[in-house]
């Protein structure tokens, strides 16, 4: 379910990439204007801990949970975000 | 929160709180109640006004919006419902309400509630709100829940970072309804004072708003809170000319009231 890497973001893990149950920390958003404003006001901010819980069936969009809360991201979106995976004994990657 | 839990009988403050339903026209101070989706806003508001409210829907809009009264030391205080909103600055319908209302209305005191189990996330609206008003009381509410979830908050510490009251509460137990009552008549009053937390300490944004407030000012003579909306504009917001624009409109159709006129509850 990997997308290929636009040049936007080359050489960096999105958010889209991860799957479920495995998590990542916040490191960048790349989206602007009201949408970057959206995100952030949902407490998508830098350092934040972000789990991958739920998957649509056609797999966009995709539920994250997020200080505490759900939120669906479609993946057009989760694709402007750059995270930290981190692996699964919670060890950042 | 536990010197008033006014749900005992004896509470002195319990007595002079006297709930008012209906009677929208003579009020003293306008008190509006602002917060995040399911921090028990409305719980709050039921508390305070008793079941008899006003709802119906704000001026051309499909968002419901309720108000009640509530007497309290002999003044009568209206309190204004707004939609719940993670944010003021995005672009929906609800916020824009929240936001105009706080910007344009005016409100003697606001109120906001926050929820106790989730402070960090609270706590981006309410400096959001700071940065509009300083009049501001909050409502830390569902403390018995944090308090299950071990959740401690030191909430003089917090009051201190933002300048503002803090006051603890668990609504659905009546517990802290009274001292928070209290808080708002003496933000009303003018008799308690608030520094609110302002994001003013960066040089350049604070150079580009004093450049902007003058051609605002001219633009739109008796603007209100022309600082908010420079910030705004500069943040490349556009949507707030438009509010400011219908704001001076309403104000000049105005009748001497602070509050802007609501339109009367929808009958279907």
């Amino acid at each position: 379910m990997t997308k290929s890497t636009n040049k936007q973001n080359s050489g960096f893990e999105t958010l889209d990439s991860l799957i479920q149950g495995e998590r990542g920390i916040i490191k960048e958003l790349l989206c602007t204007g009201l949408t970057r404003r959206r995100f952030m006001d949902m407490g998508l901010v830098n350092g934040t801990e972000v789990e991958v819980i739920m998957k649509s069936l056609s797999g966009d969009p995709v539920a994250y949970r997020v200080k505490g809360t759900q939120l669906a991201i479609r993946n057009e979106d989760a694709h402007n975000i750059i995270i930290e995976r981190i692996e699964n004994n919670g060890r950042i990657n | 929160m536990d010197e008033c839990g006014c749900s005992t009988k004896s509470c002195s403050l319990h007595d002079t709180l006297k709930k008012h339903g209906i009677d929208l026209q003579n009020f003293d101070f306008s008190v509006a109640l602002a917060g995040n989706p399911n921090t028990g806003k409305s719980t709050v508001f039921n508390a305070l006004t008793g079941l008899r409210q006003h709802t119906g829907n704000w001026p051309g809009k499909t968002v419901s919006r309720a108000e009640g009264m509530f007497e309290f030391g002999k003044k009568k205080y209206k309190l204004i419902d707004l939609p719940g909103t993670y944010s003021l600055l995005s672009a929906s319908q609800e916020e824009e309400i929240a936001r105009n209302f706080l910007v344009f209305g005016r409100p003697d005191v606001t109120v906001v509630v926050v929820d106790a189990t989730n402070l960090e996330r609270n706590l981006n609206f309410v400096l959001q709100i700071l940065e509009i008003t300083g009049d501001v009381v909050i409502c830390l509410n569902l403390m018995d829940e944090a308090k299950r979830k071990g959740i401690e908050i030191d909430d003089a510490r917090l009051e201190q970072k933002l300048g503002v009251p803090v006051i603890a509460t668990s609504a659905r137990y009546k517990k802290g309804l009274g001292k928070l009552v209290q808080t708002i008549s003496g933000i009303a009053h003018k008799e308690i004072n608030t520094d609110p937390h302002k994001m003013n300490n960066i040089p350049q944004i604070q150079e580009a708003i004093s450049e902007l407030v003058p051609h605002l000012e001219q633009a739109f003579p008796g603007i209100l809170n022309s600082r908010w909306i420079a910030m705004r504009l500069i943040d490349g917001d556009k949507t707030v000319l438009d509010s400011a624009a219908g704001s001076l409109y309403a104000n000049s159709l105005d009748t001497g009231s602070k509050v802007v006129k609501i339109e009367e509850p929808v009958t279907e």
